[in-house]
């Protein structure tokens, strides 16, 4: 038989169709992985803190209690943590949104997901009173929740939801919803404006270990949900007709991709506000690294997202003399070169 | 030879005393007296020339409100901020708008003959229409606590107030000199001013908040960031290990989630070091900044009285 | 034998815009039928409720014998296959993974891929010529390959039926000739029923056994290309004069058009 199959497509892997991928690819999640975790030790060891070795080894394994256990414990290692969960999420919303739209522009935030949540956490943060912030996380949930659903409804006709119009509503409504944030900066009581910008700028401060509990389980069942729909994200490639023809039902897969995939995003602006970038980027050069199989897309876009956020949160972190610089503004300012340069090699080496 | 030397230590000295008081009234103006018609620089430069005491000024920012409300020429004001809350009668005058977006047509509609207005905050553009209108306006912004007595004493002068400001200011600096600590090696604790809690906001070097704690004998350790309001992390917060911690509540009570105070590690937290004050009087530049000064340095002064005592010598200031 | 897939009566159309009416056509296993018809006669229209994509207003459609509605997706999809314009190229996705996504019907969203599935795939390559450009992006290759590719794909997909909608559209001549001798395999080695909806006059009549000619949205002639490729009915449905004759190299039907402006 002519042709055959490289390796690394045949490798234990429950592989999808024959993918023909790139030679690499079979190295690529164990250094993936490796860089994740090397980018949460990274964080744990960078803070204006003094945290030895030895310190650090006691804290873990012997339960000690000093200053430099808590703040390794319950500061820096949930904060780690919240910034691989919400690296991931973002990448593999952003991948899914991607697929969903037929568009390599699309990012976790296009369709309504960050004009609700900041509308919803606005109202906590500028109309309530600072004893209500932990109804933050859900007003800003239930806010991407509400304006989600609503591009999909206004979107939604009876020949179903095609991308153009999945488009053009999330544009009108985030339109909308950005002349209401406005509105809220301008009536809100000046002095709780900062803490609201800082909020819409992407903030993983507020990693606490509760924070992190509470976030993995959306999480968790968001990513694995996308990873069961890679089959259908494959075919929407294809377009809608053709994707109904080859067997899809197209407007299930829609709507559980759109589902699944505003859960993931709406969770996790909740937490950590809008981190802007990593969704639109990440699933590009996690492309560049496996291909187009979502089946090894996605889990490769969760694991390369977890750790280029928190490596830019670790450099905001790190080399700021001005304090602590909003995430978002690492995340674009650092990551615009790399993966101009990863994009620009895979496109030289036609 | 002696006597001419004495005639002319005489005539030199005779000669030369008024030229230096002379000398100095030309670099200072004199606040002795009122004198319309008056020309004045404010603090852009501008030279703002009043033929008569103004009588209806409009006033574009709370803290120069109460500088007027001080000085007795409350009288004159016909406009203000909505803002403009202290003293309680400021509230009542009509309102013209806020500090960053003035509603122009309302003051002219208030036919002033002086607009007073500031450079921090107050838009440039809309200052320089209302002057192109032939409106005075007249741009003060003290930029630290001696400023603020200036800008009393100036602003008395420009009203026909003169002798009421500078009596004002005068009583301002003595609350102020009395209000700070004995110099010598009195303790310097590690203080922190934050103006948020959620997320952590601390104001650093160039800010009033940073003054008042030096004044009051504190030490910032949020000066060594760059920026005046530099964001902290928790663990920032952490590291730097303040001992007092002064919280300008914004609005209404901002107090630090549970999870930050359960520090114990930080003395302000342990010893329950931490005062809330009034935001409005920590950052507006006018005569309340004095009071600010006067809690900060009771709060510190109450902090080195709980301090075990210590032999004089060594002196620990540094931490 | 029954008809792998027909039309019976099918009319459609948008609020009182008939875009088809009255169309019958038989699609038997074995025999490619090539649907010729002027722009806008309705092609696509008649395409996409044949796939089960549009419902009828009127008439109804069967495939083996059973209307669309009655089957499960996948089931469907593993009785019809649809090539249509040019695959994606926004995404980089290799040959052989756009051929591999064909064999969904048969995996489904959890199954693995089958060692069967493998060998359609590569079969599927080979029938089209394309397994020396298996790693490459689609972006990367000619549109010739690129629909290559699409009917690669549909006879991975294995299915008894498949439906083309103007696939040489923007081929050159080499390319349609190649795509026709394809076709033409497929229904002789795997006996499928093919509908290719089509411009090309003089080449359907080669390679086509039976031509339904849409006009209007419905059926002007149906039947064999000499029964069908007149000069009246081409006129009637084109509006261009043309000469019919047969062609003494091939023996079949060679349509050529008369000079002047069309009427």
């Amino acid at each position: 038989m002519a042709g055959e199959p490289t390796e690394s497509a045949r490798g234990g892997r429950a592989g999808g169709a024959v993918t023909g991928g790139r030679k690499r690819s079979g190295a690529v999640f164990p250094v993936l992985a490796a860089a994740l975790l090397g980018a949460l030790a990274l964080s744990a060891a960078t803070g204006p803190v003094p945290i030895s070795f030895r310190a650090a080894f006691d804290a873990i394994f012997r339960g000690t209690d000093d200053t430099a256990a808590r703040v390794l414990l319950s500061l820096r290692l949930p904060r780690a943590l919240l910034g691989a969960l919400v690296g991931g999420a973002l990448a593999s919303s952003g991948v899914a949104f991607q697929a969903l739209l037929r568009n390599p522009l699309a990012d976790p935030y296009i369709l309504g997901v960050s004009g609700g949540a900041a509308v919803g956490a606005l109202t906590v943060a500028l109309f309530l009173s600072a004893d209500a912030s932990p109804l933050l996380p859900l007003c800003a949930f239930a806010g991407a929740a509400l304006s989600a659903m609503g591009v999909f409804l206004l979107a939604r006709r009876r020949s179903g939801v095609s991308p153009e119009r999945l488009i053009l509503m999330g544009v009108v409504v985030g339109a909308f919803l950005n002349a209401v944030i406005m509105l809220m900066v301008t009536l809100a009581p000046p002095g709780k404006i900062p803490g609201a910008l800082y909020w819409l700028m992407g903030d993983l401060g507020l990693g606490t270990p509760r924070r992190v509990a509470v976030l993995f389980p959306y999480v968790a069942l968001g990513t694995v949900l996308l990873y069961l729909l890679s089959r259908g994200l494959d075919l929407l490639l294809l377009g809608d007709h053709a994707a109904f023809q080859a067997g899809l039902s197209v407007e299930r897969v829609k709507t559980a991709t759109y589902l699944t995939a505003s859960l993931l995003a709406g969770s996790v602006v909740a937490v950590s506000g809008l981190i802007g970038f990593v969704g639109l980027i990440v699933p590009h050069g996690a492309r560049v690294l496996v291909g187009s199989g979502h089946r090894r897309l996605l889990p490769a876009a969760f694991l390369l997202g977890g750790a280029f956020l928190v490596l830019s949160d670790t450099l905001a972190r790190a080399a700021s003399p001005a304090g602590e610089l909003p995430v978002g503004a690492v995340t674009a300012l650092a990551g615009a070169p790399f993966f101009l340069y990863l994009l620009r090699r895979n496109g030289r080496r036609a | 030879m002696g006597r001419v030397r004495i005639a002319v230590a005489r005539l030199v000295l005779g000669g030369f005393l008024p030229v230096l008081l002379l000398a100095s009234a030309i670099d200072r103006p004199v606040f002795a007296a009122d004198r319309f018609p008056l020309a004045l620089k404010d603090d852009r430069g501008v030279t703002v020339r009043l033929a008569a005491p103004p009588r209806r000024v409009v006033s574009l920012a709370p803290s120069l409100t109460e500088i007027v409300f001080l000085i007795g020429r409350d009288g004159s004001l016909v406009g203000v901020t909505r803002f403009c809350n202290v003293p309680a009668a400021a509230s009542g005058l009509p309102k013209i708008g806020g500090v960053i977006d003035p509603d122009i047509e309302r003051i002219v509609a208030l036919s002033p003959d002086l607009v007073l207005c500031t450079t921090d905050g107050n838009p440039r553009d809309k200052v320089r229409a209302l002057e192109e209108m032939g409106i005075p306006c007249f741009a003060a912004a003290p930029q630290d606590l001696g400023a603020v007595f200036t800008a009393i004493e100036r602003l008395g002068f420009l009203l026909g107030a003169a002798d009421r400001g500078r009596a004002e200011a005068e009583a301002l600096r003595l609350r102020a000199r009395l209000a700070r600590p004995p110099s010598g090696d009195a303790e310097k604790p590690a203080v922190l001013f934050v103006v948020s809690t959620e997320p952590i906001i601390a104001a650093g070097e160039g800010t009033f908040m940073d003054e008042l704690v030096r004044l009051a004998g504190g030490r910032n350790v949020a000066a060594r960031f760059s920026g005046r309001y530099p964001r902290l992390s928790v663990e920032g917060l952490v590291a730097a290990r303040p001992d007092v911690i002064f919280v300008a509540g914004m609005s209404g009570v901002e107090r630090f989630p549970s999870d930050v105070t359960r520090w114990k590690e930080v003395p302000a937290f342990r010893d329950g070091a931490v005062v809330t004050l009034d935001g409005d009087l920590v950052t507006r530049p006018g005569p309340r900044l004095v009071t600010a000064l006067e809690r900060v340095s009771a709060a510190l002064a109450e902090w080195r009285a709980s301090r075990p005592k210590v032999p004089a010598a060594g002196g620990r200031g540094e931490r | 034998m029954t008809p792998a897939l027909s039309a019976r009566g099918v009319g459609f159309g948008y609020g009182d815009r008939d875009i088809l009416r009255g169309v019958t056509v038989d699609l038997s296993p074995g025999e490619v039928t090539i649907l010729l018809g002027p722009n806008g006669a309705g092609k696509s229209t008649l395409i996409r409720i044949l796939s089960g994509i549009l419902p009828p207003r009127e008439g109804e459609v069967l495939l083996c014998g059973r209307p669309p509605g009655e089957f499960r997706r996948r089931e469907m999809a593993r009785l019809l296959s649809v090539v249509g314009q040019d695959p994606p190229v926004d995404f980089p996705m290799t040959v052989a993974a756009y051929v591999g996504l064909g064999r969904f019907p048969h995996q489904g969203f959890f199954g693995g891929t089958s060692s069967e599935d493998r060998e359609e795939v590569e079969r599927a390559m080979e029938r089209t010529e394309l397994t020396g450009l298996r790693d490459r992006a689609l972006a990367e290759i000619s549109a010739g390959e690129r629909q290559r590719a699409a009917v690669a794909r549909a006879i991975a997909q294995g299915a008894r039926v498949m439906l083309l909608d103007e696939p040489t559209a923007f081929l050159d001549i080499r390319h349609r000739v190649a795509f026709y001798e394809i076709v033409t395999q497929l229904k002789e080695t795997s006996g499928i029923a093919a509908l290719v909806a089509s411009h090309d006059l003089s080449l359907c009549a080669e390679y086509g056994e039976r031509i339904v000619l849409l006009s209007g949205g419905t059926v002007a002639a149906q039947g064999r290309p000499e029964e069908v490729l007149t000069p009246a009915n081409v006129q009637a449905a084109y509006g261009v004069a043309v000469a019919c004759d047969r062609n003494p190299a091939t023996g079949s039907i060679r349509v050529t058009p008369l000079r002047g402006m069309p009427g």
